[in-house]
């Protein structure tokens, strides 16, 4: 009897444990980089995640600002900030540093707290072109806009929710462009053969 | 060493994480595989401000076109120099926001024509007359857009601004 009841609360115990329902995402320690040269975009998504219950947001008007932000922080080893920033925001088309400078400065950082910061682009232009090239970069997730809570909401979750490995490669690093792991039948018609590393970080 | 010192070469290699520091930093336990989600609540608020922010757009755009307006008129008169470049930049800043502000709160049509004058001044320099002409014939079109209050794409009246930047580009480009 009592050996019954044991197991159940251990069954309950785990159950709780392991549950599978979905939980609200709380963001109040999350700080995100908000890089945006226009003032009326920049104050409105700033609120918007101020709404979602984002704790810090750093605004930057555009990459150079950032990268200063970034360079000051890092060579602080005592820095504020440089640890905190979860999620690295930014439009694409700016004067004073595009999204694409910063993405590269960010993925070709020598430290890794910086390059395997995940990145978000906002960008107005809709072209295919533009995605690849962003996917390309290490871009973990592009955003279209016009912006809506929705759109901002599953960018975060999306990268809260299953952060891609890493790939690095002689011409590519950033998150595995695959996002599903889908079986292949056809001829291997990569030129080199190819080592595959795992490495936990 | 960090990681970026390792040569790859011909090595693919892979960085996985151990844990998911984002979802516990979250407050959601790592060992939860399900996606979590940003409460709707807060995802309405965050709407609700767009709304609000489209309800004064229009006094926003008004003053937008109006400085696109005065800039153009400017750089018209100016040699080519640092000083017009400078304008000229912020042209193309102004038809960006203008671009942004007007497809968040439905302005198709003014973002449509923002959208084409801020492409057309990225890949030019607006050296020629050819070239201003067409970038008259985009200030135009907003401005008639604003006035007239057309929104929607297929309106006649938008077609026919449409078509008039359309001939200006093909005549002139």
């Amino acid at each position: 009897m009592i050996l019954e009841s044991f197991t159940c609360i251990r069954t309950k115990i785990l159950a709780a444990l392991f549950q599978s329902n979905p939980e609200p995402y709380d963001l109040n320690n999350f700080t995100i980089l908000l890089v945006e040269d226009s003032s009326y975009m920049q104050n409105l998504t700033s609120e918007m995640l101020k709404l979602f219950g984002v704790g810090d947001i750093l605004r930057c008007d555009n990459a150079k600002e950032a990268i200063d932000l970034l360079t000051i922080t890092h060579a602080r080893k005592s820095s504020r900030h440089i640890d905190k920033i979860d999620i690295v925001l930014t439009d694409w088309l700016m004067p004073n540093g595009s999204g694409e400078y910063l993405v590269k400065w960010i993925r070709g950082h020598e430290s890794d707290v910086v390059r395997f910061m995940p990145i978000i682009v906002i960008s107005g232009y809709t072209t295919e072109k533009l995605t690849f090239k962003t996917r390309s970069l290490g871009v973990n997730e592009i955003l279209v806009k016009p912006v809506s809570g929705k759109l901002i909401a599953s960018r975060i979750c999306s990268i809260i929710d299953a952060p891609r490995p890493f790939v690095q490669t002689k011409t590519f690093f950033g998150p595995d462009r695959r996002r599903r792991d889908l079986p292949y039948s056809g001829e291997n018609r990569r030129s080199q053969k190819q080592q595959i590393v795992r490495l936990e970080i | 060493m960090t990681s970026k010192d390792r040569k790859p070469g011909n090595t693919v290699e892979i960085f996985v994480q151990k844990y998911n520091l984002l979802k516990n930093k979250a407050g959601v336990r790592t060992n939860i595989k399900d996606p979590g989600f940003i409460e709707d609540k807060k995802i309405e608020a965050a709407d609700e401000l767009i709304t609000q922010l489209c309800e004064k757009s229009k006094e926003k755009l008004e003053e937008q076109i109006g400085m696109l307006v005065v800039l153009w008129k400017d750089i018209q008169e100016m040699p080519d120099n640092a000083a017009r470049k400078e304008k000229t930049q912020k042209i193309f800043t102004i038809a960006h926001e203008i671009k942004d502000i007007s497809a968040l709160c439905n302005y198709n049509l003014i973002a449509h024509f923002a959208e084409s004058l801020r492409d057309y001044i990225d890949e030019t320099t607006i050296n020629l007359k050819n070239q201003r002409i067409i970038i008259q014939a985009h200030i135009d079109a907003l401005n008639t857009t604003f006035k007239t209050g057309v929104s929607d794409e297929n309106d006649p009246v938008a077609e026919e601004l449409k078509s008039k930047v359309k001939i200006a580009i093909q005549k002139y480009h």
